[in-house]
């Protein structure tokens, strides 16, 4: 069997090599115990609890990002079940899993956004270098700034792509135009976007196209020197081609910068992740290296999951 | 066979349209098109039934008839002529007392009279409005009177066969007089009245060289210049004699000084005005002399001045206006200049306010009307001029072939014109529209009598005969936008604020319960608004002026102090209470308002030497506080601009580090000199503006009248809040949520991302709110119709009342005769305020398309 993927036919000349894709479950130890014990997925949509498998690889690594036992509640439906993370510095983390598994609502809780939604209640804790991130004292303003955050839509502003970039700097009131200028070019080359629009940055951000928008946005988050950057499916509105620009940047900003990313789509997860969370109904499942999770997932609903078999 | 079912279980679908549908298609289509259509030519049929209305008063004049009839009038000229209104008979009365009465379209000497057979007739002087005549003779004697045409209409039994079978519009001659059929077939009869006092004699007895009479409020004053030399201002006594009944006249008078011209030339003309306080004389070297005699104890010599301008021309005809204020003066070179006295304080002045240029030609004969400012004018190359001297407009030229006009009349009704020449007598009828409206005295200055300079003034109606109607619009124009603009200076800050304030930062369980109250605010009927403009909130403001001058500052200012309080309570407890901020954003409004009591009476005590009022009415105090008060919200804005630009980074960069409630507390006190900077800017430039001698009373402030602009700026700022409101709410709330998310994201706060994103991407939505906002200020006709008292003053005073085009046309189009010139006017003022309304919507979707083009790519 195979996963369809929009990307495939741009992606084959592409010196990054294709993850295998498992055509059996290649972990001997799953099909030790088939339907041994009852599906976690099953329990989970009873409203069970199942505890999270976390490989031991991550507990070696240094966490940017500390998420322990979040719970969220819109309303009164819970969105998320004590979810408990460790985002390593300088990697790059994948959330996968099927649409409506809270994902993007782990995501948007990192930076508080959902303070938004008036609703929303949460419980547990999270921190970001060790600063609390959900405690009544945290200026949210100071926190967000922290942080880095491209949405699934592109979100330019309607303003110049200079200003776009420069936003950040601006909203602090740096006025030097020196600073300004070279922090505009910084982040349009960390965004691989400085070749396309040095000679037209003065021209309006809507202008330019889908992917060269998302990577705007990148360059206006990464402007901002962030600890964290958050991607939410930051591919999902565009075509193979702009997704293959954006995953090139993000190999480049590893390291200099830890990412988190959401996505739906586990190729991209495979291709650009050092690190992959499954996610399933506002609980995490399995988290793991990205190898070892596509290759050869200790449990077997992720088994499924990323062969395709549900989701 | 069965058919065959479908997936649904259903039979299968018809794929064939019902003619219902189709007939439903069609019909609505036909529909909407006949409303679109419809409404497109209802809107271009009031536009163009607006136009031709006022198109007619652009139309010049036009000649629609002319006769000419030989008379033999081989005497001298007539003195004066009259004509009645049909136009069908004329009067003239000659130098020798003779006055004949002949048909103007035959030539028939109807009546022929010998009105003074004892006396021989030295003077004569007519008024313009048919008013009485004055009479001198060369005993010295003065006789008043009129000559007039009467009216009665005759019984068509006791007419004669060929005069009963006349035709409607048709005339014939009948005893003495003319019979004409009216329209509605009546016979009217028209005979020459006259009416002649006895003698009012002289205390001695010279022959009287010039005379003129006006009719006062204390009796008849005639001023009489005899041969002896003598210039004598006098009234006329009535005596009844009980026994006989006869009545007989007496002049008792003072002498004018007159001493210095007795030896020379005697005047041409002589005048006095209606008040009989201002004596003129006109001497053919174009001398003028004005002896004043307001005090009837001292009459002096107030001014000699020379109204030709030129040396080698004459005067050759001296004729007043109705209402004798405006004398016109003809030369030999052709011209007719207007003069008239303009009253002042210390001196006044006679001054040249309208100059027709001549054609070379002599001017042989003026002749004034009796109901409006148009004279004609006879030239010796036998051209004659009908003008309309307020507006300088040349309403016809016409011309007697050759010949040279001796007289002039104008028909009473302005329609017609008879002129005698050697020749007989021309006459034409003439429909003279609407003279006395150009271009020029609707929208430019113009100099009416009386007016110390040309000026815009709207006075449709006066009290009197000879008031003359000015319709200046630009008056009315200049009240439109004074009231839009200050409506619009109060509501549209709070309309926006509060609409940033519910899209950006309220609880939307708030905003669920404030939106649609605010918007319930527009229910209120603008007549209710007006009412309560008009008879309650202007007489409660008047009674507490300066607290409400100073509201205006201290409102704003308490929010400000609440807001730093705010910045200086402990972090949790402002933590706590934020959920219930906007309680206590409410509870600062009340100390605001409290305190602008105090604040208004020291305002009162330092800027206006302790009364405000006074100080409006241009007494005691300097300007500086009035500058004060207007310059306070520019200074606020520039200190607000300096402080953004050069003060925040710098304390930013020295309170880093500091904990929250110092930051505070510099973040206060920063604030607090901020204050003292803006009231010590504003007070610098006030006295910069006093030293260099500029008063903002006259500019923007001005005498206080209960119904002011303060009062409609608030009201029907009121008024137009929930409108702008309401639109601008719903266009910051349609911004994309996810600009909202993406700033948020950045760090960047609620007001920055308001400010920054937000409001830029609504900006198309925002300006329509404004411009809809304008449009119904520009339209609203109630509130200012209750509220402005409807003074057509030209200032943009807040204290003072003003005009709008609409409450115009409301108040005064009940009154206006149909298709009068005034009726018609009033359409242009309407038209006027299509144009004004028409060309701000299509400037506001201009820019509102501008802005949209950003918008849409979003």
């Amino acid at each position: 069997m195979t996963v369809s993927h929009p990307a495939s036919a741009a992606l084959e000349s592409r010196p990054t090599p294709l993850l295998p894709m498992p055509q059996q479950p290649a972990n001997p130890r799953l099909l030790d115990h088939p339907g041994s014990e009852e599906s976690r997925l099953e329990k989970i949509a009873r409203g069970q609890s199942a505890p999270a498998h976390v490989h031991a690889e991550i507990a070696q690594t240094d966490p940017v990002l500390r998420i322990t036992s979040f719970s969220l509640w819109y309303g009164k439906k819970q969105a998320l079940f004590d979810v408990s993370l460790c985002i390593p510095r300088g990697k790059v983390t994948a959330l996968i899993g099927p649409s409506g598994c809270g994902k993007s609502t782990l995501l948007r809780s990192v930076n508080r956004l959902n303070d938004l939604i008036d609703t929303v209640r949460v419980r547990g804790e999270m921190q970001l270098n060790d600063d609390p991130i959900y405690r009544p004292s945290v200026d949210v303003i100071e926190l967000r700034k922290r942080m880095g955050m491209v949405f699934q839509k592109p979100n330019p502003f309607p303003m110049s792509i200079y200003e776009n970039v420069v936003y950040p700097l601006r909203i602090d009131g740096e006025r030097d135009r020196r600073a300004l200028h070279e922090v505009c070019e910084r982040s349009l080359r960390g965004a691989a976007l400085w070749d396309e629009v040095k000679d037209r940055l003065h021209e309006s951000g809507l202008a330019l196209s889908g992917g060269q928008q998302q990577r705007l946005c990148i360059a206006r988050a990464i402007a901002g020197d962030p600890e964290v950057l958050l991607l939410d499916e930051p591919c999902s509105a565009l075509d193979p081609i702009a997704t293959s620009k954006i995953e090139d940047l993000l190999q480049e900003l590893k390291g200099n910068y830890s990412v988190l990313i959401v996505t739906h789509n586990m190729q991209q997860a495979a291709r650009t992740s050092d690190f992959t969370a499954f996610m399933y109904l506002g609980h995490v499942i399995e988290y793991g290296p990205t190898g070892t999770m596509f290759t050869n997932p200790h449990l077997r609903e992720t088994n499924d999951y990323i062969t395709g078999r549900f989701g | 066979m069965e058919p065959k079912k479908t997936y649904t279980g259903r039979p299968r679908r018809p794929r064939k349209t019902r003619s219902s549908v189709w007939l439903a298609e069609f019909a609505s289509r036909r529909l909407i098109t006949t409303g679109g259509i419809g409404t497109i030519v209802a809107i271009v049929t009031v536009f163009v039934f607006l136009l031709y209305v006022v198109g007619h008063l652009f139309l010049s004049a036009s000649v629609t008839g002319q006769a000419h009839a030989e008379i033999d009038w081989a005497q001298a000229a007539p003195l004066q002529m009259g004509m009645d209104e049909d136009q069908l008979m004329c009067w003239a009365l000659f130098p020798d007392g003779s006055l004949q009465l002949v048909r103007l379209d035959t030539g028939e000497l109807l009546e022929k009279r010998n009105l003074f057979p004892d006396q021989h007739l030295t003077a004569v002087s007519f008024t313009p409005g048919g008013e009485t005549t004055a009479l001198g003779f060369e005993d010295g004697s003065v006789r008043m009177g009129t000559i007039r045409f009467d009216t009665s209409f005759l019984d068509p039994d006791e007419l004669p066969d060929d005069v009963r079978g006349l035709e409607v519009g048709q005339a014939a001659r009948v005893k003495s007089g003319m019979v004409l059929r009216t329209p509605q077939g009546q016979y009217r009869l028209q005979e020459l009245a006259v009416d002649i006092k006895d003698p009012a004699k002289a205390a001695r007895p010279s022959p009287v060289l010039l005379v003129d009479q006006s009719k006062t409020t204390t009796g008849q004053v005639v001023t009489v210049l005899t041969a002896d030399g003598k210039l004598r201002l006098n009234t006329v006594l009535e005596k009844n004699n009980l026994l006989t009944g006869q009545t007989t006249y007496k002049l008792s008078g003072i002498d004018l000084p007159y001493a210095e011209y007795a030896s020379t030339d005697p005047p041409l003309k002589l005048f006095m005005s209606a008040l009989g306080d201002q004596i003129y004389l006109f001497w053919k070297d174009g001398r003028l002399v004005r002896i004043d005699a307001r005090d009837k104890a001292k009459p002096m010599l107030a001014e000699v001045r020379d109204v030709l301008e030129n040396g080698s021309l004459q005067v050759t005809e001296v004729r007043c206006l109705l209402g004798k204020g405006t004398f016109l003066v003809g030369d030999s070179s052709g011209r007719v200049r207007a003069w008239f006295y303009v009253p002042a304080e210390e001196a006044g002045r006679v001054v040249c306010a309208h100059d027709f240029p001549g054609t070379g030609a002599a001017v042989t004969a003026l002749a004034v009307s009796d109901r409006s400012r148009s004279a004609a004018v006879a030239h010796r190359d036998g051209k004659i001029r009908l003008l309309f001297v307020t507006s300088d407009r040349v309403m016809a030229e016409l011309d007697v072939s050759g010949q040279i006009p001796k007289s002039l009349v104008l028909a009473p009704k302005d329609d017609g014109l008879a002129a005698a020449a050697a020749g007989g007598i021309w006459q034409w009828t003439i429909d003279p529209l609407h003279p006395e409206i150009t271009f020029k005295s609707l929208f430019s200055k113009v100099w009416y009598e009386t007016h110390e300079k040309p000026e815009f003034v709207w006075q449709s109606t006066g009290g009197t005969d000879s008031f003359e109607p000015k319709y200046s619009l630009v008056p009315l124009i200049i009240g439109t936008l004074k009231a839009s603009f200050y409506s619009l200076l109060f509501g549209v800050p709070l309309a926006l604020l509060a609409a940033i304030y519910t899209s950006e930062f309220m609880h939307p369980k708030s905003k669920a319960v404030v939106k649609p109250t605010i918007e319930l605010m527009a229910s209120l009927p603008s007549v209710v608004l007006g009412f309560l403009a008009g008879l309650v909130f202007a007489q409660f403001v008047e009674r507490i002026v300066p607290t409400v001058l100073a509201s205006l500052f201290t409102v704003p200012l308490a929010f400000l102090v609440g807001a730093y309080f705010w910045q200086l309570l402990p972090d949790r407890l402002a933590q706590v209470l934020a959920r219930g901020r906007f309680l206590f954003i409410c509870l600062v409004m009340p100390p605001g308002l409290l305190a602008a009591i105090p604040v208004g009476a020291l305002m009162e005590q330092v800027l206006f030497d302790g009364d405000l009022r006074r100080w409006l009415d241009g007494g005691g105090g300097s300007a500086v506080g009035g500058w004060v008060l207007v310059l306070l919200p520019l200074s606020a804005i520039v200190s607000v601009l300096l402080m953004g630009r050069y003060v925040n980074p710098w304390v930013r960069r020295q309170t880093i580090g500091l904990n929250r409630l110092k930051t505070a507390l510099v973040d206060f006190g920063k604030f607090q000199s901020a204050c003292a900077g803006t009231v010590l800017l504003a007070w610098v430039v006030a006295l910069i503006l006093d030293g260099f001698g500029f008063d903002a009373r006259g500019l923007f402030l001005g005498p206080y009248s209960q119904r002011n602009a303060l009062v409609v700026g608030f009201i029907m700022g009121f008024a137009i809040i929930p409108i702008i409101y309401t639109i601008a709410e719903d266009a910051l709330s349609s911004v994309p949520e996810h600009l909202r998310a993406g700033s948020l994201a950045t760090g960047a706060t609620r007001w920055q991302t308001a400010i920054r994103i937000i409001i830029p991407t609504a900006m198309s939505g925002l300006f329509s709110a404004v411009m809809i906002g304008l449009g119904r200020a520009v339209g609203e006709t109630m509130i200012v119709l209750m509220a402005t008292g409807n003074t057509p003053v030209m200032n943009w005073s807040i204290f003072s009342g003003f005009r709008t085009l609409s409450a115009n046309i409301a108040v005064e189009l009940p009154d206006a005769v149909r298709n009068s010139t005034h009726y018609r006017t009033l359409f242009l003022a309407a038209l006027t305020l299509f144009a004004i309304t028409f060309v701000l919507n299509s400037l506001a979707e201009l820019v509102r398309l501008r802005f949209r083009r950003r918008a849409y790519q979003l």
